[in-house]
Order: structure tokens, then sequence, then C-alpha cells
């Protein structure tokens, strides 16, 4: 698949020998795996949370640059770059995000003697300013999306505008946000009426009527192409991606190549992508994203990304080329590897990013520990690329992706299957994952089709997003797990005392003269649902055990038979396979606490055990307050602002504390009306999920 | 006629990782040491155990497979065999065509596949191979092995070799399953698939060949604690039939009265009881147990059909459950019961529960919920010695033994009652429910006149902050029952099972299945049958060394494993003569000596009588047994599974001989006499011929709690298997004897 070859070109060339990489998770552990296939040493930072993460355990050495917070280790210049001159490294690779396109750091690498493995500082300082970046563009013919951004709201003037762009377009307000003051107009006969009431909606919302004009697409289709020029002007491009499917206008499946491109528009775009990147005077790796007008096929300069994407991964696997392999070569001096006739691509691949977050709580990013994590397994066609290891933390303070599933095989749909299936085998439990949601994602008969645009989950959440209540013999199921578990848990405890086959500890359900019945509360999850289960166990040990297995939900009552053995040969990773009323079931198994998680063909179903009695419940019960008064933290998060004082008198919906995770900012507000009781954390605090943050005395 | 093939030179290939994989499983496994220990010693050829036994006719199989025209090879030598099987075998390991996760490396112990239950692993683990084929070219990997590690001399019959491959595993396949002990679900196998459990064990061999009726060779050596006990019931019989459907109405109807009596008081009862938010007593014990765990439950017949009153349990649960991972006594008054109150048959039961902890070393858990005791009979539980009194006298002994005794007063707990908590080493009380006094609120009233409701007299509240009487305040059962486990698990006494770790085996079922039991015994007491039928239907492989086994031939005597814990078995074979008796005085020495609990199965019509056996001595050499039964101090079990008359009932330990504990079977009896035996007597004396019936005890026995419990033949092995584990609470005693007339 890779191309590894060193070419010795003409030109000056150094040779990296040791390469720091200033970032972390799946990003760094990626780029020191091609490292390391290089030959070269790879140097990796770390802060303070991260001194056991799987980057630095991964890399040769590496080197402490501060604390969580990313603004006092991972984004310091001089820290990373003194890094690299304490280690010897020659270059520096920025990975995404962080300092990637930073253009005061890649200049502080140049006075600092170290290779920046990017594009020159200029070309990232031009692409940086949206404003300068579309000018380029436009002079160089690359085309821009069309629109009025000046300063004459004259009526007439405005509607000659609209006109010159061509309809449908959308008056938005120039101070407007959350589509106040925003109208699209289909025909030019409308367009006047639109203009007024956006004015006066935007006058009354902002004090300002002035208002721009932007061509409209209506579902538009977020497509990039990946392009790559060397030091000897040479410029080549890898094909396009689509990453249309976002979700907080944030990518979440990424497809290359873009389904329903003609090949003529194919290399059309793709020259455009080379003449944008030309025009920057463009080195190494960068990305050109447009917006693609489904209905029209007409695509619109958006910006470029200075850097390697997240999303890099499915271009390599249609193109058979090593990204970061070139991004060192050019950072050498040597030329391209391939000219761009040379470059083909093959099948279809996909990506999809598995992030902590719950996707039922408008995707709300989650933090936690990753108690267990299991994989697909690895071959050509499937690549995983994670920083995380099972035990690690998803850190507050970082992208909480815990990992990229890449597909690769000779059809789109078949590689959208490959996808499902080997989601199906992405098994996390510790954490709220998307891998459900994924899923569901990709096996959308509108996806399959190749209708994707950027609102599509939006347009379909309601598929996406059903809460749909667990299929009946899945409770069964993760009863007998539950007692398989719980049986052999016993057992291999017992085996280390001094009676170590105890009939105590193997005799699971022992009663003399008639069967045991055990009644469980069970709860699903994901749909709150419970479940009264009553286990009959017929047969004692779980190697002849028969359970008459009845749940009890609402009116409905259901009784199997249930037997089935649960492999425990790996320490914490379970394999269950049990019949249910003679029909053969086989997953995988978490336990977390009192949870199990069934993993099968049709994804994961979480069901915790409701125990009778709970310590914690017995602690709780002590400041037995109305839920109202207490505000509790709704995720694990840094406070970044505490908006009151203690004494305050406050309102129903009045910003109290404001949160930061995960790059996101979350309100605190208040529910009730009341005078602020009890201040518990100050700016800068780390709070977990559920904690008190704020009590407030009712007013009467 | 067979070679061995060297395995244990491959351990030079073992990873380290591999071999602390080894290391980790043997810690936990004495047989999977010793296949270490062989590992080590880098040379199976020489080790007794390695069992690698190659069949002559396996290499002409291969041949067959080897020369695919049909052409078949000559012989080669042995030793070409054995490099071309360790060849292939590692050729197919290394092409990983076993499972999809890690390869198996035969010199390690395999994990099972997903589809073999966890404790066929646990039995053969320490045989050198679990294997999980899926599907393909594995077939012939599965055949290989099986030639390899010498199965092949059990199943290959005649023609094998023409046979396919694949026939030839699903036949193995099919003799596998026949090993019906093994209790592998055969429905439990996915379609298409196939498991082999590698039968590379003595004990599975053995049972193996017995079961296809082949003799077991020699080269299967192993160390034996005794013989596989051969079975001669014919299950087409009629005398079989006839005795399984008169054991099964019996058992039927054992079940049905314990399946009253466990359900407890009337619904009426059950309503008031929970509708104050306390739990009905059987939920209060599951919830004490650990999840899941076993309960021997003691004497559930006691006080059926006994009083006017319909007493179910007696009121009171009692029995040996784990709490906290430790073996416990739990006495639970059941308030749905006549309020809690004890009735005559309540306090025996009480006092026989405090017994057996006492003798076993067991902890007590009382949860009080009790009204005290049934004044209308207040004669018979209150003045005597074995009376109400004598459970806080237990109390204090036990505790003053270090037996710790733990109340949750859960309910009232009034007047004398008071003095369970008052004088447990820990008590806990809930709150609303749990009340703690001497004299109710009207017996104050009347004897004071103050007025005070029953929470302020003696509540949660006023015990655990003011009076102290209480240690712990529960909000409610579930919190109080919390508590006890967590003082359960902490009380530091982990230590009471030291001495018996290195003389446990890993338990292995018995050969033969426990149901045919019932045909076998029957309900017709005057039919005898041997007894080696019973033992090979409890214990381990239905292993058996036997004892002195032409002697005294009556007396059935010898040496074996039931769930791993070793026992000595003294069993009726019919009536007792004076060498019986001799046998089975040696026979409770050599336990007393060597420290092995005695099981007892009474199946006795008595002493031998009539003139020659008096003039024998009979009745001394008799009380002789009588006098080693008495003074063994080993721990005896008894089960009556049959008659128990007269003397016998002495010298096969009756309950006045103090077993540890004493079961019976529905069909039994005890009587001092035969029934019809004393009908005779009776008329002869009182030429009355009205008394025909005679006098016999079962139910009776139970009901009157003279014994711990009536149980179903079929749980006997499992029912001993608990007592065993909770006698091996206590420390072992030295036997002193009294003096034997000789």
């Amino acid at each position: 698949m890779h191309l590894s070859v060193r070419n010795i070109h003409n030109g000056p060339t150094k040779r990296i020998t040791k390469l720091l990489i200033a970032n972390r998770g799946e990003i760094a552990c990626r780029i020191i795996r091609t490292a390391r296939r290089l030959q070269i040493e790879t140097v990796a930072v770390y802060s303070d949370v991260d001194k056991d993460s799987m980057h630095v355990a991964m890399a040769d050495q590496a080197v402490h640059v501060g604390p969580a917070q990313s603004a006092h280790s991972y984004l310091l210049k001089d820290r990373i770059v003194n890094a690299a001159i304490k280690t010897n490294s020659q270059a520096i690779h920025p990975g995404y995000g962080f300092l990637s396109e930073n253009t005061s750091f890649a200049q502080y690498c140049q006075t600092n003697n170290i290779i920046f493995i990017g594009p020159p500082p200029n070309a990232i300082e031009s692409m940086g300013i949206k404003s300068k970046s579309k000018e380029i563009m436009s002079e160089a013919g690359v085309p821009v999306v069309e629109g009025y951004h000046g300063k004459d709201q004259n009526s007439d003037f405005l509607q000659h505008q609209a006109n010159k762009i061509g309809y449908p377009v959308m008056i938005k307000a120039i101070k407007g946000g959350g589509g106040k003051g925003m109208k699209i107009v289909s025909k030019e006969s409308e367009f006047f009426e639109n203009l007024m009431s956006a004015k006066r909606e935007s006058l009354s919302s902002f004090g300002d009527d002035s208002v721009l004009i932007e061509k409209y697409i209506q579902q538009p289709r977020h497509v990039e192409v990946q392009v790559f020029a060397d030091q000897h002007k040479n410029c080549v491009y890898l094909f396009e991606r689509d990453c249309s499917v976002q979700r907080r206008h944030q990518k979440v499946m990424e497809e290359a190549p873009a389904p329903g491109l003609s090949e003529s528009l194919r290399q059309h775009l793709g020259e455009t992508a080379v003449r944008a990147a030309k025009a920057v005077g463009y080195e190494g790796a960068g990305t050109v994203e447009f917006i693609f007008d489904n209905a029209t096929n007409k695509f619109y300069f958006m910006e470029m990304n200075t850097r390697l994407q997240v999303e890099h991964p499915i271009t390599e696997m249609i193109t058979g080329v090593d990204l970061v392999e070139w991004q060192i070569k050019v950072a050498e001096g040597e030329q391209l590897p391939l000219k761009q006739n040379e470059i083909k691509f093959r099948g279809h691949s996909v990506q999809a990013r598995i992030y902590a977050e719950d996707p039922y709580n408008n995707f709300l990013p989650a933090a936690g520990n990753l108690q267990y994590l299991d994989y697909p397994t690895v071959s050509d066609d499937v690549r995983v690329e994670t920083g995380v290891r099972q035990g690690d933390d998803v850190s507050v303070h970082y992208d909480p992706m815990i990992a990229k599933l890449v597909v690769w095989s000779e059809t789109r749909s078949d590689a959208f299957a490959k996808l499902k299936n080997n989601l199906s085998a992405f098994n996390i439990a510790g954490l709220s994952t998307n891998v459900q949601f994924l899923m569901s994602l990709c096996a959308h008969h509108e996806l399959l089709k190749g209708n994707v645009h950027t609102g599509f989950i939006e347009q379909h959440k309601n598929v996406l997003l059903s809460k749909n209540l667990p299929n009946p013999e899945l409770i069964p199921q993760a009863v007998i797990a539950l007692i398989l578990y719980n049986e052999n848990k016993t057992i291999s405890t017992n085996i280390n005392t001094n009676d170590p086959y105890s009939p105590f500890a193997t005799q699971t359900g022992f009663r003399v003269n008639h069967n045991y019945v055990q009644k469980i509360k069970l709860k699903h999850n994901l749909c709150g649902e419970l479940y009264d289960v009553r286990i009959e166990y017929c047969g004692v040990g779980s190697s002849d055990s028969r359970f008459n297995i009845c749940f009890k939900n609402k009116d409905t009552e259901i009784e199997s038979n249930v037997r089935g053995s649960l492999d425990t040969s790996s320490s914490n990773k379970f394999h269950l396979t049990c019949i249910v009323d003679g029909t053969l079931y086989k997953s995988n198994i978490a336990f977390i606490e009192n949870s199990v998680h069934l993993f099968n063909k049709d994804g994961e179903n979480e069901f915790t055990v409701i125990l009778p009695f709970d310590e914690k419940t017995i602690d709780s019960n002590e400041h037995d307050t109305e839920s109202n008064e207490i505000i509790l933290a709704p995720t694990q998060a840094t406070v970044e602002r505490v908006n009151v004082n203690l004494g305050d008198n406050v309102c129903i919906g009045d910003p109290i504390v404001v949160l930061t995770a995960m790059k996101m900012e979350y309100v605190v507000k208040a529910q009730i009306e009341g005078k602020i009781e009890k201040i518990l954390h100050k700016e800068g605090d780390s709070v977990r999920k559920g904690e008190l943050l704020v009590k407030i005395t009712p007013k009467n | 006629m067979s070679s061995k093939v060297g395995m244990g030179r491959e351990s030079g290939r073992l990873k380290d990782a591999d071999k602390k994989k080894v290391l980790d499983t043997a810690t936990r496994n004495r047989r999977a040491r010793r296949a270490l220990e062989s590992l080590e010693m880098d040379n199976y050829q020489q080790d007794p155990h390695a069992d690698i036994v190659l069949n002559k006719k396996a290499p002409k199989f291969l041949d067959t497979i080897e020369a695919k025209g049909g052409r078949r090879k000559k012989e080669k030598s042995a030793e070409y065999y054995k490099q071309k099987f360790r060849r292939t075998f590692e050729q197919l390991i290394e092409a990983d065509q076993f499972n999809n996760r890690d390869p198996p490396n035969y010199n390690t112990i395999e994990a099972p596949s997903s589809n073999l239950p966890r404790r066929i692993f646990c039995a053969v683990c320490g045989f050198r191979k679990i294997c999980f084929f899926s599907s393909g070219s594995c077939r012939l990997v599965s055949t290989l092995l099986l030639l390899l590690f010498g199965v092949s001399e059990v199943i290959s019959g005649p023609g094998y070799t023409h046979l396919s491959t694949w026939s030839l595993f699903v036949n193995a396949y099919h003799y596998f399953l026949l090993i019906k002990n093994m209790r592998l679900d055969e429905n439990i196998l996915p379609l298409g698939s196939i498991s082999i459990i590698m039968l590379n064990s003595t004990k599975l061999l053995r049972r193996y060949v017995i079961l296809r009726g082949c003799q077991c060779t020699s080269h299967f050596s192993d160390v034996s604690n005794g013989s596989v006990l051969e079975t001669n019931i014919d299950v087409n019989s009629k005398e079989y039939q006839e005795n399984r459907t008169a054991m099964e109405i019996l058992v039927h109807n054992l079940k049905k009265a314990v399946t009253n009596s466990i359900s407890g008081g009337d619904s009426k009862d059950k309503l008031r009881h929970t509708s104050k938010g306390k739990l009905l007593v059987r939920d209060r014990i599951d919830y004490l147990l650990d999840s899941g765990s076993p309960f021997l439950e003691l004497s559930q017949l006691a006080g059926h059909d006994l009083y006017k009153e319909t007493v179910p349990c007696g009121g009171i649960i009692t029995g040996i459950g784990r709490i906290s991972r430790k073996e416990c006594m739990i006495i639970a008054n059941d308030a749905t019961v006549k309020g809690g109150s004890y009735f005559p048959i309540t306090v025996k039961k009480h006092l026989r529960a405090q017994e057996i902890a006492s003798e076993n070393n067991l902890p007590c858990i009382y949860l009080v919920d009790s009204g005290g005791g049934y004044l209308k009979k207040q004669a018979e539980i209150f003045p005597d010695k074995e009376h109400f009194g004598r459970i806080f006298f237990n109390e204090a002994v036990m505790s003053s033994k270090n037996i710790t005794q733990i109340a949750v007063v859960m309910g009232s707990c009034t007047a004398g009652a008071a003095y369970l908590p008052a004088m447990a080493d820990e008590s806990i009380i809930v709150k609303k429910t749990g009340t703690i006094f001497l004299a109710g609120p009207p017996l104050v009233k009347a004897a004071t006149g103050e007025i005070v409701s029953s929470e302020d007299l003696g509540g949660a509240k006023l015990h655990c902050s003011v009076s102290g009487v209480s240690d712990h305040y529960a909000n409610d059962d579930y919190h109080a029952l919390h508590i006890t486990k967590t003082i359960i698990a902490n009380l530091n006494n982990n230590n009471n099972k030291q001495n018996i770790k290195n003389n446990i085996e890993i338990p292995e079922p018995p050969l033969y299945p426990d149901e045919e039991l019932y045909g076998i015994v029957g309900d017709n007491l005057k039919k005898n049958y041997d007894v080696r039928e019973v033992i090979s239907r409890i214990v381990d492989g239905s292993v058996f060394s036997e004892f002195k086994k032409n002697y005294g031939e009556t007396l059935v005597t010898g040496f074996a494993k039931l769930c791993g814990y070793p026992i000595g078995i003294i069993g009726n074979n019919g009536v007792l003569f004076s060498e019986s008796a001799l046998k089975g005085t040696h026979f409770i020495e050599l336990c007393c000596q060597r420290n092995i609990p005695l099981l007892f199965l009474q199946n006795i019509t008595g002493f031998m009588v009539g003139k020659d056996a008096e003039a024998g001595g009979i009745a001394k050499n008799g009380a002789k047994m009588v006098t080693a039964v008495s003074c063994a101090s080993v721990p005896k079990i008894t089960v009556v599974i049959g008659g128990s008359y007269g003397a016998g009932n002495y010298g096969m330990c009756g309950r006045a001989y103090g077993p540890r504990f004493m079961y019976m079977w529905p069909n039994s009896r005890i009587s001092i006499m035969g029934g019809e035996q004393a009908a005779g007597v009776l008329a002869q004396i009182q030429n009355d011929k009205k008394i025909r019936e005679g006098k016999q005890l079962t139910k009776e026995e139970e009901k009157i709690c003279w014994d711990d419990g009536i149980i179903d033949p079929v749980q006997t092995r499992q029912v001993l298997a608990l007592s065993l584990s909770a006698i091996h609470n206590s420390p072992v005693q030295q036997t002193k004897y009294g003096i034997f007339r000789m």
C-alpha cells in the first residue's frame, strides 16, 4: 500500500533523523508510526494529564510541556521549540489542531532553525484570514461564493446585487446570528418584501439594519480536495473527500471519493484546488475546502486548511499514499514522489469518528474513563486510528475523539456495510459514545444513496436518534450474562482461598428441595425502561444450568427458557453464547459496576441492575433538597466563570455558572427564583459530572 | 503396542509470556503445576503423567490423507510418525487455523472456547488441550489432535481408517457426547461447528472407556485414588422402572410438602407484614446471602402437621449460607407464621441450628422478628434445659468460643427475646419496625401506669443513641442486612479452613447420572440393593477405594472424594455381623487417625440375631463399633438411605451419636425394630391384631426435627458437599476412645 522509497532527488535535502510531534492522541500515534517506519526517532510532548498516554508510550522520548490546559502546555510555542532543541530534533510535526495553523509558531521554528512540517508561514497567514483568502482565490480564478458584503444599503442597489448573484439568495443581518434577520429569496419578485422584513428583524434584534447578501445553496455539500506541494513548485491533488455529514458543524463521517461526481468534475475540482494552492506558494499537505451545490454541480471555495486533516486516512486508503511520509519528504526538500498522472485512486473509503459524546443529548461531549475498549481486527482494509487504550481517560481538556475507524472497499455500498460491521465490533463502555449513532447513520438509506449534505443529520435526526425499546430477547441475555459473570467471579475469587473448590462458591443458586427464584430489577439505560425480572434456577452451577427468566415491563410479561456460557478466557472481554427458547445468540459483554453492556451486530445495549440498597443513596439522604435548589454540573468540565455572588437574587433563566468542556461552553442557568446561598466552585476549578455547583434559597 | 511422543521438547519454543500464563494458571491448579514441572523437566518421555499415546492405527490413517490418490505408503518406523505428526501439527498451529484470536500453544492450558461452559474448563484444566474448531481444514487438525493425544485408542473403531476425515471427526464427536457427565450441552454448539475436548486425563479416559465398555489399558497412568465403581443396574428392567416410579412419587410428595412449607404464613399475614415496609423472611435471607450463592436449609418440614395450628417450617428458617464469602448460620424468624412466636418445635429448630453452628464454628446471624414464646405452650418451651433459655446460654457460650453472634432486629423483640440482640456481639436495629424491650407498652402501663409508644420505649433511635442496646441504626431491612454483610466481611477469621487446603482435589462429577438413584432405591425397604450403586452416584468420578472388601461384606467401607473433600464412607449392604462390626470399627479408627470425615449411609435392619451370632459375641463386637462411632471426633455425617432399625441405628451413627449433619431420604424409616417385626412382637405380647402397622418414622422424624432434613436423593451429593464445606470450618480434634471390650 505504501510507497516508502526514499528517493534521492536533485537539490539540497536535509535529512530528518529525529522528529518532535507537537501533538497528542491518535494523530501523534499515527505520525510516530510512519516516522518509525522511516527510521526516524520520535519525541513526544505531554501535559500533566497525558504522562501515561499512548503517544508518550509509543515515542522514543517524551518531554513534559506543562499542565493539562492546552493553553499552558501544547500551545506554548517556546516550550515546544525548546523541547525540540533540547532533544536535538531537527523537525516538528504539528499534527492537526493546536499549533498546526499558527503563523507565528511556524516562524518561530524557522528562527530557531527547526523544520516546521507544514507550509511556509506566509501561506498559513494568507489562508488564515478569510476575507484575504477569498480575494486571493478570486484573483486566481477559483470560484468563491458570490455575495455583497458592502456598506451600500440602498434597496435598489441591493436588489441589483442580488440579481447579479443569481437566485436563490440569502439576506443576512450583518450582526445577525441564530437565524434572526435571515431570509431566503428564491425569486426576484420576492426580494424587496424579504429585504424589508430582514431589516426590521435585524433592527429590533440587533439595533442595526445592515444586511449582506450571499448566494444561497439549498443543500450544500462539503467537498474538499487533498493537495500536496513541494519546495520545487510541484503541486498535485490526491482527489477529494466528502465531509458533508456533520453534527454541531463538526465532521463525523467522511468518505472518499465524493459520491456522484463525474470524472470531468473531479478533475476540474482537483485542478482548481491545485491552482488555489499555487496561488499562495503552498508547500506540504493542504486541503482546499469547497461548498458544493448538489443542484447545480457548482462548487465554491470556502477555505484552505494548511495542515494534515483528521480525515486524511481515507485519501490514503484510496490512493495508497502515506501522507505523513510525503510531508516529511517535502519538509526534507525532496520532490513529490508521484506526478499527477501517476496518482490514481481505487475503490471507496469511509471514516467514522468515534467520539466520547452523548448523541441523545445534543452530542454533548462526555469525558471519563474508558473502562472497556475493544476494537475490530485491523487489516489492510480496516484501520483503527486511536490514541487511547483501555483504562485511559478521555480528558475534559482535549478533543473527545476516541478513535477513527477507516475502512476501504471496492464499492461505496460495500464500504458502508464494512463500516457498519466493524462499528459493531467497536465496543466501548465506561462513557457514552456515538458508536450506536454512527451505526444507524451508516445504514441510513439516504446516505447509502449518496444524498448527503451538511444538514443531513439534522434532517434525519428523528430516525437516527430514536430511542427504541430494546429487543425483548436481549433482556434474558443480559440477565444470564450477569448470572454467569457473577458465578465466574465467585469461583475465581474462591480459587485462591483455603477451600478453593468450595461448593458454596460453585453450586450457584442451590436450594434444598426447591428451585431458587431470584428477583432483580433491570434498567435499559438508553430508554430508561425498567424491567422486573424473575429468575428461576433450574439446575445447579452454570454448566448444566437452565434458567427460566421471566420479565415484566408495564403490562407485558415474557417468560423464556435460557441457558448459556460465558467465555472468560481474556481478563475482561467476555463472549456470551446463550440459547433463549431454542435460538442461539452470541454477543460480547462488558461489565462495569452494576451494568452489563451487550455488544452484538446490531450495536450496544446497556442494562443496569437496580440494587435494592445502595450505600450512596443513604449518604445523599442527608442533604435531601429540592432538585431545583441545587445546581449540578451537567458534564465534567472546568469552571470558566461564576456570574453570581453570594446573596445575589436570581431569576429563572439567569446564567449562574459558565463551564467549558471539550472546547465547548455551557451556561448553567437558574431554574428557580431565589437567593444564592452557596457557591462551591471558583473559576478554573475542575468539576465532575453531577457535582454541586451552586445552591439557591428559593424565594417564597 | 504404542509409543509415546515427547511433546515436552516443545518447551524450548515457549515464550516467556506463555510460561507466565502457564504459571498463573498453575498457581490455581496443582495439576497444571505438575504439567509445568514436567514441562520444565523438558522431558516428557520419562514423565508418567504425559499421557501422550500414539495409536498404531493413527499413522496409517495419516498416510491415507497424505497419499491423496489412494495409494498407501508402507509402514514406517514409529519415530517417523512422531516427527511427521509434530511437523504437521506445528504447521497447522502456525497457520492459525484454530481460532480467530490467539493461536493455541499446546503446552499451555487453553481457555475454553466461547461455547464450552466454564465448569468443564475447571474440570479438565490441567489436561493439555481444549480446542475449539470452526470449520474447514480444522477438521483435519482436530482429527490429528485426537490421534496425537491418545484418544484414538478409544475412538478408532474398526474401519475408521477407511472413512473420510470428516466422518471420523463426526464419529469422534458423537462419542464425545456420550460422556454424559461432562454435561456438555450439545445444543449450545452452533450448527456446523464442533467442540472437542481432548481426553488427556486418566480419569476422563477411564470414564470414557467404561462408557464404551472397553478395558482401560495400562498406558494411561496417573496417580489414582481408587478405582471406578462399576454399575450393574439395568435401566430397562421392570424392577428399576417400578422403583423409579415409586421414588418419584415420594419425591413429588416431598417437594409438594416443602413448597407448601416454605411459602410461610398465609397471604393476609404476608400482606400485613410487607405493608409495614418489612421484607419477607426469605427475601431477607436472599439479600443477605452472597448473590446467587447456595443456601443449605435445614429441617424444612419441621412442624409439618404437628400441631392443630399450622406452623410452616416451624416458624423459623435456619440454614447455612455464604455472607461476604464466609459460611454462616442464619436463624430467621418468620413473622408471618403466628407473629414469629416460638412453638416447642421452633425452639428445637433454633437450638439445633445453634448446635450446628457451634460444632462447625459458623458465625450466627439472627434475623429477629418474633413475638416471643407461644404462651399456650409455655410449659413445653420455657422450663427445661433444652428450652427457650438455652438459646441465650448458647449465644454466650459460642461468643466465648469466638463464634460471632450478630442479631438484626427487624421486628419486635420482646421480653426474653430482648436478650437475643442484647447478648449478641453486634446488633443492628431497623428504624420504626424494630423494637427491643423487656416489657411492651401495655405491660408497662399495667405495671407503672406510664404511657409510652413502642418506638419511644424501645425503638431504633433510643437503642442506638441512648441505651446502647443496639450498635447500628438502619433505615430499612435492606440497610440492616447490608450492615450485617459488612460486619461479616470485617470479621478477620479467614483462616478457618487452613488445615484442609492441601487435601483437596479438583472436584469431578460422578460418572453415572444421579437420577438413577430413584430406580436403584425405590420405596420397598425389604428389597436390598448394593450401597456401592449409591456411592458411585455421589462421589467424585465414581472413584472408590474400598477397604477390607472381602471381609465382613455386609458393611462397605472405603475412601473417596466428594466435591474434592476426602471422605471415609461406611455403608450397609445387609445385616451387621461380628465381622462387619469389627471392620467398621477398624475403618472408623483409620479415619480418626487420618482426620478424614465419616459419611454413614444408613440402610440397616440391625445387628444379626440368633444363637450363633450371640455366641460369636455380636453384642461385644457391635459394642466396639458403637464405642468407635461415639468417640470418633472426626466430623460425621449420616444419611438414612433406607431402614434404620435398632442397634444398627447406633452403630451407623444415628442422631444420638452426634453426627454433624443427619439427612434422610423420603423412602427411609427409623424405628426400634422393623415395622412388621414390631407388629409381630406386639402381637405375641398383647395378642392384639389391631396394631399391625407398627410405628414408622420419616415425616415424623422430620416434623419433630430429629434430623436436619429430608432430601431428594438427587440432591444428596450437593447437600453433602455443602455440609462438608461447612464442617471444615471447625478445627481438627483428637479422638480418644473408651474401652473396647475384647
